[in-house]
Parts: structure tokens; C-alpha cells; sequence
């Protein structure tokens, strides 16, 4: 999973121009997702100045985890951005995503299918920075913990930490936003809360937790 | 009724590193297909199929997605700067050309101070009523300066002088066209205030202060439009604006208003 692009990047540094062209189409979607979650709106022109620096820096990189390196350099672009714009952008949450998600988990049995793209970054984009930034690091980049851990400057351990938690987190963000999930629409679409309290106990509580 | 809210840390890991999976079966038929293509449902579909039971990995699943519409917009702006990189490494990283800037300001300031001291008794030739900067030296030849009683109008001249500049011999010296480097930042600014004005306002624009400093650039009224032109390329000229020689000699007793339209022009600091 590392070194899957370790010969696409060699053959890019030796000028192969459709190589550049298969790095560009490989990160750009997850590095657009990643750096939309820290600088919202400005998150093309971010990108745009990270490919600049990755074409000028590639005959420099020595090997390793191409997407971390990469992705390394958009993140410090994104915080000199964010140094310049001296503001933590409000994210562009939500209410209208929000209201699509609880239209779309209404119809239950698609609900865990037709959760859109932008929908679910969105929601990833509502966490505390650093849960969401390792979330997206792991699912969307797709580095592991260690080298999450690395463009993060941070350990491995404090990403999964982070990670776990930004999970958590999203799972109750779920359910608040479906309260008629999908599986309990199986079992006898029951109105819900407090019809039968005896049969969910054994269950995972919703509410509270 | 979420699983997740009682995962631990090996579950996070198992959904995190799906997502991943998911994603990473995307780029080997993104390198063949066009973005356009790409975006279609089919790259999603080819991933794993099964639909992720719980609501987290469907999210995770949807946030790592196939490609969307304009995500890879960026694509030939890519690629242009790694064949720039390619063609030319050290052009990709330019060094602030400092040095070089301060050493052109010096020359225009230079170039400055010599044209006010030989252009001072021409510009108050050429300006109909207005008195030259206070800074203006006297001239190094035999023209007078101009005389003290010439009166300052604000700024568009409706006040006429009562003493008016003699010719003097200083009727074939004009504008030198340079100016500081103050200045010449805001010439184009001049040019694009200038050419926002009426046609027929422009010519009396240019006898107020404001534009004095174009007008020194472009070694006269009459040269603004062609000097803007080179500037400010963007608008087309607009030939009825120009400054007519007989207009300004109108009011101008002095046969030194005549020389403006063909003045000598050694250059023009066009670098900035």
C-alpha cells in the first residue's frame, strides 16, 4: 500500500510526463477533500500552489511515502494560508447538508448507500480540526496511523486516538440525523423511543451514551 | 442501534483502512480514463460492493468516493508547471530580483533629478498656468524660471496667470521622460484615471496636479495617449482625446506650447 506509487514517482522524476499526470489524478480528489476541511473555499487554490511545489521539489524526494510527502506540502501550504487569512474558516456545514442527510436516511433502506460525497465531508469537516484531519488522513488520503502521524507531526497512537474519537463522534452525529435508522426500520418500523423500552435495552442506548 | 458507539480502537482502524481500500482501487482505471470520465458512477461501483453495513463505514465510504465533477479541473495547470519544472528547474523557483530593482530605482531617480533640473522651465512652458513643483531647481541654461507672481490654481486651472513663463531658449527642451520610482508605480494608475475621464476633459486633466506626473513620464500632454497605450495596452486609444496643439496654444501666449506634440524622447522607463 506504501510503495504503490514508488515507481510511478521514479518514472515521474525521470520527466515521464503521464506519470505526473497518474500522481496528479491519484491524490488530487483525496488532497481537495483533506485541504477543503482546513481552508474551506480556498481549498482549489491551496491545492494548485501544492502541485506547483511538488513539480519544483520531485527531483528532491528521496523516496519514501509519496502520498505523505505530498500531502505534508499541502498541509503547510494550508496553514501558511491559513496564517495569511489569520482566521479558521467557519466550515460550510451544514444545515442544508444536514437536512439532505436526514431526508436521505428517512427512505431506510438506502439511507447507509446514498450518503453523498459531499455530504459525508461535510460532517467530517464539523469535527474538532485535529480529529478531522486525522480522519481524513487515514479514510480519504489514505496514509496509515504512522504516517498520518508524520505529516501531522504527532504519534502514530494520538492519530488513532484522534481518528477513534472523530468516529465516535460522527456515529452520534449519525444517528441524531436519522432517527429512524435503517435497522430498526427492519425490525417492525416502530415509531421509536419509549414504545418499547424493554425490547432495545439490551441494545446500544441511542440517546445518550 | 450504531455498532460503532461501542468499537474500539481495532474496529476504527478496520473501517478507516477500508475507506482506504476503497479508495485506493480508484486511480488504476482513473489513469486511463478521462476526468470526465472518471466521474462517472461506474468508478464507484467497481470498488468493493458491498454495502457497508454500518453508518460510519458508509460515510467513510462516501468521503473517500470516486471523483466528482471539477476535482481534477486543475489537471493541465499540473501538468504546465512540472513541464515548466522540467524544461527549466531554476525558473520555477525565482530569486527576488532585489538587486536589480533597487539599481533601477537609482538610475530613475537619477534620471529624475536630471530631468527636473533641465525640463523645469519647460514644464512651466507647457503647463498652461501652474507653477512647477517647488522642488524644480532652476535650469541649467539661460531660460528664466518661471516668475514668482505665476499664480497656483487649484487644480484645473481656471485662474489665468498673470505672469506668464518668457519662451526663453528652452522651447525644444522637454520631459525627460523618467520619474521616480514612486512614481512610475503609480503611472498606470494615472493612465487608467486618465482614460476614464471624457474625452473632452481629458486635456484639461492633464494640467492638474494629479496627472502631472504622467504627463512628465510621457514627455507631454500630447504623448499621454500614446504613452498610456504602451502602459496600459488594454483599451484601444481613443484618437479624439488628444491634446491638439492649437488648442493649448490657444490660451498660451508662449510659442513653447507648440513643442510639446513632437518632443525628443530618449527613452521611457517602461522596465518599472
Amino acid at each position: 500500500m506504501t510503495d504503490d506509487l514508488s515507481e510511478v514517482v521514479s518514472a515521474a522524476q525521470a520527466g515521464d510526463e503521464e506519470a505526473f499526470r497518474f500522481l496528479y489524478r491519484s491524490l488530487q480528489p483525496g488532497l481537495l477533500r483533506y485541504l477543503t476541511a482546513i481552508v474551506g473555499a480556498d481549498a482549489e487554490d491551496v491545492a494548485s500552489e501544492t502541485w506547483l511545489q511538488v513539480s519544483r521539489d520531485l527531483p528532491g524526494f528521496t523516496g519514501g511515502e509519496f502520498r505523505a510527502w505530498t500531502v505534508t506540502i499541502a498541509r503547510n501550504r494550508a496553514m501558511d494560508h491559513l496564517r495569511r487569512m489569520r482566521r479558521r474558516p467557519s466550515l460550510p456545514v451544514p444545515v442544508q447538508a444536514l437536512v439532505d442527510l436526514a431526508s436521505d436516511a428517512d427512505t431506510a433502506e438506502r439511507a447507509s448507500e446514498t450518503i453523498g460525497t459531499e455530504t459525508a465531508l461535510a460532517l467530517i469537516a464539523t469535527l474538532p480540526p485535529r480529529e478531522a484531519e486525522a480522519v481524513l488522513l487515514r479514510a480519504v488520503i489514505g496514509l496509515d496511523a504512522g504516517s498520518a502521524g508524520r505529516v501531522l507531526g504527532r504519534r502514530a497512537g494520538a492519530v488513532r486516538t484522534a481518528a477513534h474519537r472523530g468516529l465516535r463522534r460522527l456515529a452520534v452525529l449519525l444517528e441524531r440525523q436519522s432517527p429512524t435508522g435503517s435497522p430498526v426500520a427492519s425490525e417492525g418500523t416502530q415509531p421509536r423511543a419509549g414504545s418499547g423500552p424493554a425490547r432495545r435495552a439490551p441494545q446500544a442506548e441511542p440517546a445518550d451514551g | 442501534m450504531n455498532p460503532f458507539r461501542r468499537a474500539d480502537h481495532a474496529d476504527a482502524e478496520r473501517l478507516l483502512d477500508a475507506a482506504r481500500a476503497r479508495l485506493d482501487t480508484a486511480p488504476a482505471q482513473r489513469h486511463a480514463a478521462t476526468p470526465a470520465d472518471a466521474t462517472a458512477p461506474e468508478a464507484y461501483a467497481t470498488g468493493p460492493n458491498v454495502p457497508p453495513a454500518e453508518p460510519v463505514a458508509a460515510l467513510l465510504a462516501a468521503a473517500a468516493g470516486p471523483v466528482r465533477a471539477g476535482e481534477l479541473a486543475g489537471e493541465e495547470a499540473a501538468l504546465a508547471a512540472f513541464r515548466a519544472a522540467r524544461a527549466n528547474p531554476a525558473s520555477v523557483a525565482p530569486q527576488p530580483t532585489r538587486r536589480r530593482r533597487i539599481r533601477t530605482g537609482v538610475v530613475a531617480w537619477i534620471g529624475a533629478v536630471a530631468a527636473t533640473a533641465t525640463a523645469g522651465a519647460a514644464f512651466a512652458a507647457v503647463t498652461r498656468d501652474r507653477a512647477p513643483d517647488p522642488v524644480a531647481p532652476a535650469p541649467s541654461g539661460s531660460s528664466p524660471s518661471p516668475q514668482p507672481g505665476t499664480s497656483r490654481s487649484d487644480e484645473s486651472g481656471r485662474s489665468v496667470a498673470p505672469g506668464v513663463p518668457s519662451p526663453g531658449t528652452s522651447s525644444s527642451v522637454t520631459a525627460t521622460p523618467s520619474a521616480s520610482p514612486a512614481l512610475t508605480n503609480q503611472l498606470p494608475g494615472l493612465c487608467r484615471a486618465w482614460r476614464a475621464k471624457k474625452p473632452d476633459q481629458r486635456e484639461r486633466a492633464l494640467r492638474s496636479p494629479a496627472f502631472h506626473p504622467l504627463v512628465t513620464a510621457a514627455g507631454g500632454p500630447a504623448d499621454v495617449e500614446a504613452y498610456c497605450q504602451r502602459l496600459v495596452p488594454e483599451t484601444k486609444p481613443s484618437e479624439s482625446a488628444k491634446v491638439t496643439p492649437s488648442e493649448s496654444a490657444k490660451s498660451k501666449p508662449s510659442p513653447a506650447a507648440k513643442a510639446p506634440p513632437s518632443p525628443p524622447r530618449p527613452g521611457h522607463p517602461t522596465d518599472g
